[in-house]
């Protein structure tokens, strides 16, 4: 214990030394510096990849709310299979915010207003607009006021050209288990947009009343689908509830869409950590190859400290400490260094380019406690395996050969 | 009453590459002895002191260290000894340039931890006003001559109070009034504290001080 404590005194001894030679300061000053770039660019493809997936699934979680129910074949039912379901669950339907819509594939009609551009496949949805408002805490269901009323998404209304007030046709058909199945037209307009920050979504949703739906089909009770909140703790599969669910019937969670590509995001990032170690690895053989020159430069130092009577596991444990010292002081620069790629992904809006391809209009990087401490402790441990070459280089020639080639 | 044997060497081997520089020292040091190894350059004598302190390893034969065998010693029991029982000065004195002189001479006491600032600076106090050092040693080693660079050499290596001072051309690179002059000062210092002294010098003038001389030649004393 004594002898750790002693080490730590001479850790300030070897950094004034650097601080004071101007030999020794460039040479440290990069190795750090190329230590922490390493680990800032780690963080920052990890802090990407983590943000995508954050960011996916936080906007799809805003979508339509953290489960559906659905029917395998996108069928009409009854609300009544819904309930049954809570019942199984042991949930009263005033407890669980849901929302029971009817989703159908469709075609947006150019107006006389959007002259020159052609029909639109787009998915419509005919909600409550006060219960999806609860389910996915977005205002803009609030706009839903009249029967008449049409929300776009908002790559869909951007590419339109389309403004508040205008007149919109919607051409669908009710799904083919519904009996009475047939082209309806839906004369609508356009009050606002919805941003799901998807690109997916907001380049194909149209929202409209379910009393519309209502007027045209005359049927109260057309619904295939309904979203609902989690009423259970830490529940994001979904999958335990499969078993509790009426034939036929399906729960999915709100990323199940998704599920391949956030999975091959989650793969892809364990794999680009492990790669991406190798420049971390590079950067730590320069710091290794500083100790090197450190030893090189400073012979005379390290040969008077074990003259004095410094045993060498006393000068490794010191060399140690200041290569830990050393690596803090790179993980604070490599912090730094990721909040100014943040900044400058932020300023040059980078990902917003290739939306049409990533989905998310936007994306914010996103780290988690694990992922820093994956990337410093790789790094770290790379460092620690590098000096241990070095003390082992160090240790197996007695303290005089420190000093034979300057012929003492 | 018999004096104590501080140091002991017997059959000492130390081969370099395939070239033999020292076959078969025996030597034994007293307690309070004063001793100047002398020889031509390459003779071997530096590497006897290097392996008195410990500092290199012999190829063949024991070394004893106040009647402890030391041949297998650890590395840990060396530097303890060095701090405690060995005092070293090299022809290059090796002072930390970063570092004033008091801190310098404070160096094994901060290594070994055994004895205070305090104790130490009391200790050297006498010392310090004998060598007319008080008014430099907050100066960093560039800022000193030779001679008195050497002098705070001379204070940090009997700081801690040793048994045996081990001196390696102490006077090398000092003209031959400072030569006297060191000489004289490591004589004394050594006479007062009850050092154990050992020189290593090829200047037939400083060892013309020394009563115990050792002449090593083609490695053999």
């Amino acid at each position: 214990m004594r002898i750790r404590k002693r080490s730590f005194s001479f850790v300030f001894d070897f950094f004034s030394l650097i601080f004071f030679e101007r030999s020794l300061r460039r040479p440290f000053f990069f190795c750090l510096l190329g230590m922490s770039l390493a680990m800032s660019i780690v963080l920052a493809t990890i802090s990407l990849m983590s943000g995508f997936d954050k960011s996916l699934k936080k906007s799809l979680r805003s979508v339509q709310g953290d489960f559906y129910f659905y029917h395998h074949r996108q069928a009409p039912f009854s609300l009544d299979s819904f309930y049954y379901f809570l019942g199984q669950e042991k949930q009263e339907p005033e407890n669980v915010a849901f929302s029971a819509f009817y989703q159908t594939q469709g075609f947006l009609l150019p107006s006389s207003q959007q002259y020159g551009k052609k029909s639109t496949g787009v998915l419509i949805h005919f909600v409550d607009e006060f219960s999806m408002k609860e389910v996915t805490k977005r205002e803009e269901f609030s706009l839903l006021e009249s029967d008449k009323a049409v929300l776009l998404g908002s790559e869909l209304a951007k590419d339109l050209g389309i403004k508040k007030g205008e007149e919109l046709v919607l051409l669908f058909s009710l799904t083919k288990e519904d009996s009475n199945s047939s082209f309806l037209f839906f004369r609508g307009i356009f009050q606002g947009v919805v941003n799901h920050n998807l690109f997916e979504k907001d380049s194909r949703f149209v929202y409209a009343k379910r009393s519309s739906l209502q007027h045209l089909t005359g049927r109260d009770d057309l619904i295939n689908r309904v979203s609902f909140n989690s009423f259970r703790q830490n529940d994001e599969s979904g999958v335990e509830m499969s078993s509790q669910l009426p034939i036929g019937y399906k729960v999915e969670p709100y990323w199940s869409d998704f599920s391949t590509l956030l999975e091959a995001v989650k793969v892809e990032k364990v794999t680009l950590l492990l790669i991406l170690q190798l420049i971390v690895l590079i950067a730590g053989m320069g710091l290794t190859a500083f100790l090197f020159f450190f030893y090189e430069e400073k012979k005379e130092m390290f040969f008077l400290l074990l003259s004095l009577g410094m045993s060498k596991r006393r000068l490794c444990l010191s060399l140690l400490v200041f290569l830990n010292v050393a690596h803090l002081f790179a993980v604070l620069i490599s912090c730094g260094m990721l909040k100014i790629f943040n900044e400058f992904f932020f300023l040059t809006n980078l990902f917003s380019k290739g939306k049409a391809i990533y989905n998310l209009v936007e994306l914010v990087p996103s780290l988690e406690l694990t992922d820093y401490l994956q990337v410093f402790l790789l790094g770290y441990l790379l460092v620690i395996l590098l000096a241990l070459w070095f003390f082992y280089f160090l240790f197996k020639k007695p303290v005089m050969a420190l000093m034979r080639s300057r012929e003492v | 009453m018999s004096k104590e044997i501080i140091l002991q060497l017997k059959g000492i081997h130390k081969k370099f590459s395939h070239e033999d520089v020292l076959k078969g020292v025996n030597l034994t040091l007293f307690e309070g002895d004063r001793v100047v190894l002398q020889g031509a350059s390459g003779s071997g004598k530096s590497t006897l002191l290097h392996l008195m302190a410990g500092l290199d390893e012999p190829s063949t034969g024991e070394i004893y260290f106040l009647g402890k065998n030391l041949t297998h010693a650890s590395d840990d029991y060396w530097a303890k000894l060095r701090n405690e029982k060995i005092g070293l000065i090299f022809q290059f004195h090796f002072l930390l340039s970063t570092m004033s002189g008091w801190n310098n001479i404070l160096l094994p006491s901060r290594i070994g931890g055994r004895k205070s600032v305090k104790e130490v600076k009391t200790f050297l106090s006498p010392f310090i006003e004998e060598l007319e050092m008080g008014h430099l040693l907050d100066k960093k080693p560039h800022e000193l001559s030779g001679g008195q660079q050497q002098r705070v050499s001379l204070l940090r290596a009997i700081s801690l109070s040793p048994k045996l001072l081990l001196c390696d051309e102490p006077t090398g690179g000092l003209d031959s009034l400072q030569s006297q002059k060191v000489t004289k000062l490591l004589l004394g210092l050594a006479e007062k504290l009850g050092i154990t002294l050992v020189v290593v010098t090829h200047d037939e003038q400083v060892a013309s001080h020394f009563s115990k001389r050792i002449l090593i030649k083609d490695g053999i004393v």
